[in-house]
C-alpha cells in the first residue's frame, strides 16, 4: 500500500478544517455572493470607483481610455507625469499591465525594467487592450491609467524583481486568513503560487510570517536572495491592511472575496484589486485549514452591523492564537 | 417554515427526482424489452422465417374457391402475412373463424378454371414460435365413441392403468399407445402402423370414454436446416377446462420451440370447391435480422395500439436515427467528465474537449487517433508560436489557427495515404475548432505558467479523453444508451446532483495532505 502514502482521507481533511474547491465554490462563492455583485470586482474601474466612494485607499486614478479615438488623448492624460501604470480593466494574472517609471529623451517612456518604451508601442498596446486582447474570452475592454505605487523598501530582499502583495480572505466583512506572495526567479518575477512564487502565511494578529511555502514545500529562506522568511518578515502597518480588506465588504457587497493589498512608501497600504474567486493555496502557506476559521466566524459573529474596524477587532480576538 | 425548507433542500429534491427517474427508467426499459423486443445485446438477432405454402390442385373447369387454414396471430410470436397475389384469383384473409389465432386464406377465381392450378401463400414468422396460449375449452364436445365391444374393453382397461398410475391422462394414454412393447390392448386398438393420424384418432376415442373432449391440430416444426416441411398433427385434449396440446408420437405435453400451429380444432387444412387432388406443400427459409431493427415491425405485427412507439426516436428512418445514436452517448460522456473534474479534480482544457476528442478517437481508432492528435497539436503549437510574435488579436489569431489546423489535417491525410498509414480521412474526424482551442490554450499556458504546467494539463485532458473513449467505444454501452435513452434522464439528474457535491476532490486528498497533523 505504499502508493497510498502521501494521501489522506476526507475525514482527516475535515478534521483539519481544510476548505476544498467544491465547498468553496458551492458554500461560499455561490451562496455568499450575489451574482450582480461580481462586476464590482471583475471590473477594476468599478472597484476603483467604489474604493474612492468608500474612502478606501487605492492607487490614484489618472484616466480611462474606452474607445479607439480616445487613444489620441493619451499624452494629454499623462502630461506632467513621469510614473503611471496602464492596465486592462478586465484583465487577470497581470496580463497587459505596463508600468512606466520615467520619460526618455527621445520623447518615449521608460518601463519598470529600465528599457525605453516608444509612444508608438503604447498606442498599439492601448489599441490591443481596447479590442480585448487581454480580457477573458476576448471581450472588448477599456484601458485604465492609474498612479504608480511607490513600493516600500520594507520587503527588500524578500522578493525577486516583482513587488510582494498581501492577500487577505474576507468573509462577511471579517478578515479570515492572510498571506504574502513573493516572486522568485522561477516564477519569472510574477507573484502567482502555481508559477513557483513563494507563499508566506501571515499571522492575522501580528502581521508576522508564520511559515513559507514554495511549490507545496516548506522553505526557510528565499531561494534567490537567501533572506530568512520566517524570522525577519513582518508587514508594517498591518492593522491598516486589515482595515482596508474588511472595508471591501461595504464596497462590493460580496460575502466572500480576497483582497490584494500593496504597501506604498508614502501613502501606506493600498487596495490593488479584489478577487471573487480567491485560490485555496493560502491554506498551505498558513499550514492551516480555512474551513475551520470560516466555521468559527459563522458561529461567532452576531447580527449586529459593525464598522470595518470593529470587525477587524473581532477577527483579531477570535484568531489571536495564530 | 424553516423545517419545511430544510426538508426540501436542493440536494434532497434532486435525490427524490433521481429515484423517480430511476424507477421510470426501469419501468420503461422493461416495457421496451417485453413489448418492443429491444435487447441489451447489440448483436442479438432474431430468426425471421419465411414460410411458403404451395397449393397444387386440378381444377374442374369451374369457378374455384380454395381456402387454406393459416395462423393469423398468436401471443408469443409474430406473424406477418405477405399479400398473396395469384393470377386470375382474388385473395382474402379471414380472421377469427372461431378458433384461436387461426384464420383462413381464401382464393376465388374470377373465371372458370381447368387443368393444374398453383397458389402460394407466404408468411413471415419470428420470435419464439411454439408458445401457444392456453385456450378456454368452453363448449367442447365429446367425440362419438366408435369402437367394437372388445376394443372398448381394451380401451377401458388401458384407461384404468393410466388412471392408476396417476398424472396427466391424455399424456398417459398416448404413452401407452406408443409403448415399445405394446400389450394386447394396444394391438387390438391400434393394429398396423402407428401413424400420427391413427394415434390421434385412437387416443381421442379412449379419452372420450374417460369423458375428456379432444381434437386434432396441425402445425409445422420450423427447423434450421430443413427447407421442406411436413405438416404435423397434434392432439389437443381438455384438462382443467383448457385445451392442452400433445405430441401424438411421444405424449409430450406442450409445444416444442419452433412449432407453429396452423390450425386448431376440427377444420380441415385445405378446402377446395371446383377442384380436386389438392395438395399443400410447405417450405421455409430463414434469415437473421437484428432484433432492434425488427422492432418497428414487431410493434406493428402485434397490432398494439403503440402510439408511444410511433412518437419515439425508433420510428424514425434508420439513417436519421444514426445522428441520434451519436448524440445519445454524449450524456454518459458528460457524466464521466463531470465526475473526473468535480469529484476527482482533474483539470482539462475545456469541459467538452475530452468528449469530442473521444468521439473522434472512436472514429479513427485509438492508436492512429492518438498519433494524429499529437502530430496536429505539435504542428499547430509550432505555428501558434510564430503567430504570437505578431501580436494578433484573439479572434483573428484563433481564426488563423483554425485554418492552420485544417491545412495540417489535409497534409497529414495526404502523407498518411502516400506512406500507407491507415486511411486519409481519419484526421478529419477531429473537431477542428476544439483542436484550435486546445492549441491556443496550450500556447497561453506555456507562455504564462511554463511548459511543465502546459504538459500537465495536456496530460490530464488526454487521461480524461481516454476514460471517455474506453466507455464510448464499447458497443454495448453505445447500444444501451441509445436503445434505452430514458437512462439519459437519470444521468441529467445525477449530473445536477454532482453540482451540489461540496465534498473534497480526490486530488485534494494529496494536495492538502500536509495540513493534516
Ligand atoms: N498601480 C500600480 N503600481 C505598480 N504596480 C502595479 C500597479 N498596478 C498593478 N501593478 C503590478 O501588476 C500586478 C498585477 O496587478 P493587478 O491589479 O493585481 O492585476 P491582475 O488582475 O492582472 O492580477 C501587481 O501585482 C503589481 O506588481
Ligand atoms: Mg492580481
Amino acid at each position: 500500500m505504499s502508493w497510498l502514502k502521501g494521501w489522506v482521507t476526507p475525514g482527516d481533511l475535515r478534521a483539519a478544517g481544510v476548505l476544498g474547491m467544491n465547498e468553496r465554490n458551492y458554500g461560499y462563492i455561490l451562496k455568499e455572493n450575489k451574482r450582480r455583485n461580481f462586476k464590482n470586482v471583475d471590473d477594476k474601474l468599478i472597484t476603483k470607483q467604489l474604493a474612492h466612494r468608500f474612502g478606501v485607499s487605492s492607487p490614484g486614478f489618472i484616466g480611462l481610455i474606452s474607445c479607439q479615438y480616445e487613444i489620441r488623448k493619451f499624452e494629454e492624460l499623462v502630461a506632467g507625469r513621469n510614473e503611471f501604470v496602464i492596465k486592462p480593466t478586465r484583465g487577470s494574472g497581470g496580463r497587459g499591465i505596463v508600468v512606466i517609471k520615467g520619460r526618455s529623451d527621445s520623447g518615449g517612456y521608460i518601463g519598470s525594467n529600465g528599457k525605453v518604451v516608444p509612444l508608438s508601442y503604447i498606442r498599439e498596446h492601448l489599441s490591443n487592450i481596447l479590442s480585448g486582447l487581454y480580457s477573458l474570452g476576448g471581450a472588448p475592454d477599456k484601458a485604465l491609467i492609474e498612479e504608480c505605487v511607490e513600493f516600500t523598501d520594507a520587503f527588500d530582499g524578500f522578493s525577486y524583481q516583482g513587488v510582494p502583495d498581501v492577500r487577505i480572505i474576507v468573509f462577511r466583512g471579517y478578515p479570515v486568513m492572510a498571506m504574502m506572495r513573493l516572486s522568485t526567479a522561477a516564477s519569472g518575477g510574477r507573484a502567482n503560487l502555481h508559477q513557483g512564487a513563494v507563499g508566506v502565511g501571515i499571522s492575522l494578529s501580528s502581521g508576522r510570517a508564520r511559515r513559507a511555502v514554495m511549490n507545496g514545500r516548506i522553505v526557510e529562506k528565499h531561494p534567490d536572495t537567501g533572506r530568512d522568511l520566517c524570522k525577519e518578515l513582518v508587514v508594517p502597518r498591518w492593522r491598516e491592511h486589515l482595515n482596508i480588506a474588511a472595508g471591501g465588504y461595504e464596497m462590493t457587497g460580496l460575502g466572500y472575496f480576497g483582497a490584494d493589498i500593496v504597501l506604498d512608501r508614502k501613502r501606506g497600504p493600498m487596495l490593488l484589486e479584489l478577487n471573487a474567486r480567491p485560490g485555496l493555496a493560502i491554506q498551505i502557506a498558513n499550514g492551516e485549514g480555512l474551513g475551520r476559521r470560516l466555521e468559527r466566524l459563522k458561529s461567532g459573529i452576531s447580527g449586529l452591523e459593525l464598522s470595518p474596524a470593529e470587525r477587524v477587532d473581532f477577527s483579531l480576538k477570535l484568531f489571536s492564537s495564530d | 417554515m424553516n423545517r419545511l425548507k430544510k426538508l426540501f433542500t436542493v440536494r434532497r429534491v434532486l435525490m427524490l427526482l433521481l429515484i423517480i427517474s430511476v424507477i421510470f427508467a426501469a419501468v420503461s426499459i422493461k416495457r421496451k424489452v417485453e413489448v418492443w423486443g429491444f435487447t441489451f445485446d447489440p448483436g442479438s438477432v432474431t430468426r425471421v422465417w419465411t414460410l411458403e405454402a404451395r397449393i397444387d390442385f386440378e381444377a374442374d373447369d369451374d369457378l374455384v374457391r380454395a381456402s387454406l387454414a393459416v395462423p393469423v396471430s398468436s401471443p408469443g410470436f409474430q406473424i406477418e402475412s405477405v399479400p398473396a397475389v395469384s393470377d386470375g384469383y382474388s385473395f382474402a384473409l379471414e380472421k377469427d373463424t372461431g378458433t384461436n389465432g387461426t384464420g383462413r386464406a381464401i382464393w376465388s377465381s374470377f373465371t372458370e378454371r381447368e387443368d393444374d392450378q398453383r397458389l402460394f401463400y407466404r408468411l413471415l414468422v419470428y420470435d419464439a414460435p411454439g408458445v401457444a396460449l392456453a385456450e378456454k375449452a368452453d363448449g367442447a364436445v365429446l367425440a362419438r365413441v366408435d369402437l367394437s365391444e372388445s376394443q372398448r374393453a381394451a380401451a377401458e382397461s388401458l384407461l384404468e392403468r393410466v388412471k392408476n398410475r396417476g398424472g396427466d391422462i391424455p399424456s398417459g394414454v398416448l404413452k401407452e399407445l406408443n409403448s415399445s412393447t405394446p400389450g394386447a390392448e394396444v394391438e387390438l386398438l391400434l393394429p398396423g402402423r402407428k401413424s400420427a393420424e391413427a394415434l390421434c384418432r385412437t387416443a381421442g376415442q379412449v379419452l372420450s370414454l374417460a369423458g375428456i373432449p379432444s381434437r386434432t391440430s396441425i402445425g409445422l416444426q420450423l427447423e434450421d436446416q430443413r427447407n421442406f416441411l411436413m405438416p404435423e398433427l397434434r392432439l389437443e385434449a381438455v384438462v382443467d377446462g383448457e385445451w392442452h396440446i400433445y405430441d401424438p408420437n411421444s405424449g409430450e405435453n406442450g409445444l416444442r420451440r419452433g412449432f407453429l400451429l396452423f390450425r386448431r380444432g376440427g377444420e380441415s387444412l385445405l378446402d377446395l370447391e371446383g377442384g380436386h387432388d389438392g395438395r399443400v406443400r410447405f417450405s421455409a427459409s430463414n434469415s437473421a435480422v437484428g432484433s432492434f431493427a425488427l422492432s418497428p415491425r414487431r410493434v406493428l405485427g402485434e397490432r398494439l395500439d403503440e402510439s408511444l412507439f410511433h412518437y419515439s426516436l425508433y420510428s424514425l428512418p434508420l439513417n436519421e436515427q444514426a445522428a441520434f445514436r451519436w448524440l445519445s452517448i454524449i450524456p454518459l460522456s458528460i457524466l464521466i467528465v463531470v465526475v473526473l473534474r468535480n469529484m476527482v479534480g482533474l483539470q482539462t482544457m475545456g469541459t467538452f474537449a475530452p468528449i469530442l476528442l473521444a468521439l473522434a478517437l472512436v472514429e479513427t481508432g485509438l492508436l492512429a487517433g492518438l498519433i494524429l492528435f499529437a502530430v496536429i497539436i505539435a504542428l499547430g503549437l509550432g505555428l501558434r508560436n510564430g503567430l504570437s510574435r505578431l501580436n494578433l488579436l484573439l479572434v483573428p489569431r484563433i481564426a488563423a489557427v483554425v485554418i492552420a489546423v485544417i491545412l495540417i489535417m489535409e497534409i497529414v491525410a495526404v502523407l498518411s495515404v502516400r506512406f500507407g498509414f491507415g486511411s486519409g480521412s481519419a484526421s478529419a474526424a477531429f473537431p477542428i475548432i476544439i483542436m484550435a482551442w486546445i492549441i491556443e490554450r496550450a500556447a497561453i499556458i506555456v507562455e504564462e505558467d511554463g511548459i511543465r504546467n502546459a504538459l500537465r494539463q495536456m496530460f490530464m485532458t488526454l487521461a480524461v479523453t481516454l476514460a471517455v473513449y474506453f466507455i464510448v467505444s464499447n458497443v454495448y454501452v453505445r447500444h444501451i444508451m441509445y436503445v434505452f435513452n430514458e437512462l439519459n434522464i437519470c444521468i441529467m439528474i445525477l449530473v445536477m446532483l454532482i453540482g451540489t457535491y461540496s465534498g473534497y476532490r480526490l486530488t485534494e486528498l494529496r494536495r492538502f495532505r500536509e495540513l493534516v497533523k
